[in-house]
């Protein structure tokens, strides 16, 4: 695309106070309670290592098939040299998915947050794709703490808020130390009970 | 067989004996080869065999499914039994019960019974289809489930509630509609109910003769002059575009005749169809978003079609055509604004509070248009030498994207957001912010290069609300506070613990 612009704008970066948003009306603001200092908190700096560690597997066994695949349909189909062409291309690809091991978890990490303000959860995320989601605390119909094998091993969890829409239903917010994750977890289960508790929405913690 | 043991059942009852009549119909239905072949047969035995064989357990099922049918209402629950062999019980809360929607043929209206088919939030689908009931055991099974609720009103047929009148469509409204419906499609499928009638009925030496009709009558005007044919063409697709309208027309006279909507307490009631009769009640706070939608062709007119989102109900293409997913067929634009306020409280759009998206959509839409334009250009010139002509289209990319980017606006109110999109076909949505589940505000590489945004609003029925070129910050603003809002709506409709939808 030939379009020229001098500076990207982005969606302000995750980890930062967010800037005070009201340009519209005030009357149209009088119904919804003034935006709030609350601070984003980041995921748990193991969530990088855990990354790498899947990422890497998957690659792994994603290359170890290639292998195969190239090796046996050298010898089946007599390809001879061709053999060598593609092993070095396979290299490459070897090369490129160790950097992308190695790199990307970090930068990943570094665009992914999260806050529960005035009721509202935001989790943002994404690198090249950046979004942000907000979920209103009673619209979650329940909220699923998963946890796998390599996740358990870091102490990490995963959360995933579902709501009744029809097309965003779920949002996960990876990352937590599970401690951190159940604590959330119930926190919000608890006001999902007592819809009047604004107070213990604001103001936790991170962790 | 029903002993009630537990609790008392509030009313029971079980199938109307027509029900026995309808399901010999079927049987018939099913029958009617082995049926033909008897009869041709001069009723020989081993016609009567056939019959037997492959009606009896048809038959037999039928009775049984009549003669084990019941329902009951008991204190929270509507249970229906059904099966002698495999029996099975089937409990609907009665607080799932979204609505009991009546259905009529022309038969069941003379009888006087119809099919009552009970829909629950789940997916959409027919709960529990009761066929057939008299129309006043209906009447009383949707007393017996609706009576102590506030939301429904207690009766869709023998209203006991005054109704006032909404909209009524007159056959004039109706032909309108069905002339500007996408009538190429019921034209096809009238050929293809022609062609095979002809082939089942007509018999070879006669459908020949009528081909033969068409294609002299074709060459012998056609044939004299460049100028002949193309009129004969012309003459030809005149023909079946002024047939398909005419079908179109009809079809829509037929499916939405004495089309009434009326308020009966705080529910809206919808009544319409010639042959086959539907009549069914909508809570309005049901509704997740309202669309007001016109087509090109409506525009001309002046006229939109009314649709409504329900909580987990997706409609087939096929039951959207046949009315079910549309509130109102058509109906003035104006007179479509003018019912906001009745179907969503307090939704009254202030026309100069419609905020445009940014400047820059104009620019990108001409751009992404002309990368497809580049490419059909590309592909022209791979099949001759007049591939340049595809540029000469330029120009009305810039009109069409230009008019696309005007097009696109939104009206964010404390209560309710307004969206309206598309150049050739217009459609506006309001969505109430209490009905909003997730809001998302996101960013490709291309729009983080502009500064803009795009913000979907989730709710819990099928259609998705997405606003795209959006400035960032006005996005992150926007979204920010249409989740607030969200919330504190919420809060509001359920003072005590929240019960989220």
């Amino acid at each position: 695309m030939s379009d020229l612009a001098p500076d990207a704008v982005t969606l302000p970066p995750p980890p930062a106070k967010m800037d005070a948003p009201p340009s519209e009306s005030s009357a149209s603001l009088e119904s919804a309670p003034a935006p709030s200092p609350e601070r984003f908190c980041a995921l748990d700096p193991e969530a990088v290592a855990l990354w790498r560690l899947n990422g890497g597997i998957e690659w792994a066994i994603l290359l170890a098939l290639t292998f195969v695949i190239i090796t046996v349909g050298s010898i089946v189909l007599a390809l001879g040299l061709w053999f060598w062409g593609l092993l070095a291309a396979w290299a490459l690809a070897a090369l490129l998915a160790v950097a992308q091991t190695i790199w990307y978890p970090p930068l990943a990490y570094r665009h992914y947050a999260y806050r529960v303000a005035e009721r509202v959860i935001e989790v943002r995320r994404g690198v090249w794709f950046r979004e942000s989601r907000l979920i209103p605390v009673s619209r979650i119909q329940h909220v699923d703490l998963r946890q796998g094998l390599f996740e358990r091993s870091y102490g990490l969890a995963t959360l995933v808020f579902h709501t009744a829409g029809m097309h965003e239903s779920s949002t996960a917010l990876p990352g937590l130390p599970a401690a951190t994750a159940a604590a959330l977890r119930d926190r919000l289960i608890a006001q999902l009970h007592d819809a009047r508790r604004v107070e213990t929405a604001t103001g936790a913690p991170c962790r | 067989m029903s002993a009630e043991a537990g609790a008392p059942a509030r009313l029971s009852g079980r199938l109307h004996p027509w029900t026995l009549a309808f399901g010999l119909v079927a049987v018939a239905r099913q029958l009617l080869i082995p049926l033909i072949y008897w009869v041709f047969s001069g009723f020989g035995a081993r016609g009567a065999l056939l019959v037997a064989v492959f009606g009896a357990p048809s038959l037999l099922l039928a009775i049984a499914r009549y003669w084990s049918f019941r329902y009951r209402v008991e204190a929270d629950e509507l249970v229906i039994e059904q099966g002698i062999a495999r029996r099975q019980e089937r409990h609907i809360p009665l607080a799932n019960i979204q609505e009991i929607r009546l259905e009529q043929n022309l038969v069941q209206r003379w009888l006087g019974v119809a099919r009552a088919d009970v829909e629950t939030s789940t997916g959409g689908e027919v709960e529990a289809s009761l066929a057939v009931l008299a129309v006043d055991d209906i009447a009383r099974l949707r007393q017996g489930v609706f009576g102590a609720r506030a939301d429904v009103v207690a009766s869709a047929e023998t209203p006991t509630i005054e109704e006032k009148l909404i909209i009524a469509l007159g056959s004039r409204e109706l032909l309108i509609a069905g002339l500007t419906s996408n009538s190429i499609f019921t034209l096809f499928i009238a050929l293809g109910a022609l062609f095979r009638f002809a082939e089942e009925w007509l018999p070879e030496r006669e459908r020949e003769a009528v081909w033969g009709v068409i294609a002299d009558a074709t060459r012998a005007l056609g044939g004299q002059s460049a100028l002949m044919a193309a009129t004969t063409v012309a003459l030809w697709v005149g023909l079946l575009l002024a047939l398909s309208v005419v079908i179109s027309g009809l079809l829509s006279l037929a499916r939405f005749y004495d089309f009434r909507l009326a308020q009966q307490g705080a529910a809206l009631r919808r009544a319409y169809g010639l042959f086959t009769r539907h009549a069914s009640n909508l809570s309005p706070a049901r509704i997740q978003l309202v669309a007001i939608e016109q087509t090109l062709l409506r525009r001309l007119f002046g006229r939109a079609a009314l649709r409504v989102d329900v909580a987990g109900v997706a409609y087939e293409r096929d039951e959207e055509r046949q009315g079910r997913g549309l509130l109102v067929p058509l109906l003035r634009r104006d007179t479509a604004e003018a019912l906001l306020p009745r179907l969503l409280e307090g939704c009254a759009p202030d026309a100069q509070a419609w905020r445009p998206v940014s400047p820059l959509a104009f620019r990108r839409g001409v751009i992404r248009r002309s990368v497809w334009l580049a490419l059909a250009t590309a592909a022209a010139f791979w099949w001759s030498s007049y591939g340049w002509l595809p540029l000469a289209l330029f120009p009305a990319v810039a009109l069409v994207s230009w008019l696309d980017c005007r097009a696109r606006g939104y009206l964010a109110a404390p209560d309710y957001w307004l969206v309206r999109q598309g150049w050739a076909n217009r459609v506006i949505y309001v969505v109430p912010t209490r009905n909003i589940q997730a809001v998302v505000v996101s960013q490709t590489p291309f729009d983080r290069r502009l500064g803009l945004a795009t913000l979907t609003l989730d709710t819990a029925g099928p259609t998705p609300v997405v606003i795209r070129d959006v400035p960032v910050a006005e996005a992150e603003a926007l979204g920010g506070r249409v989740a607030r809002q969200a919330e504190v709506a919420a809060q509001g409709l359920y003072p005590r613990p929240a019960q989220a939808v």
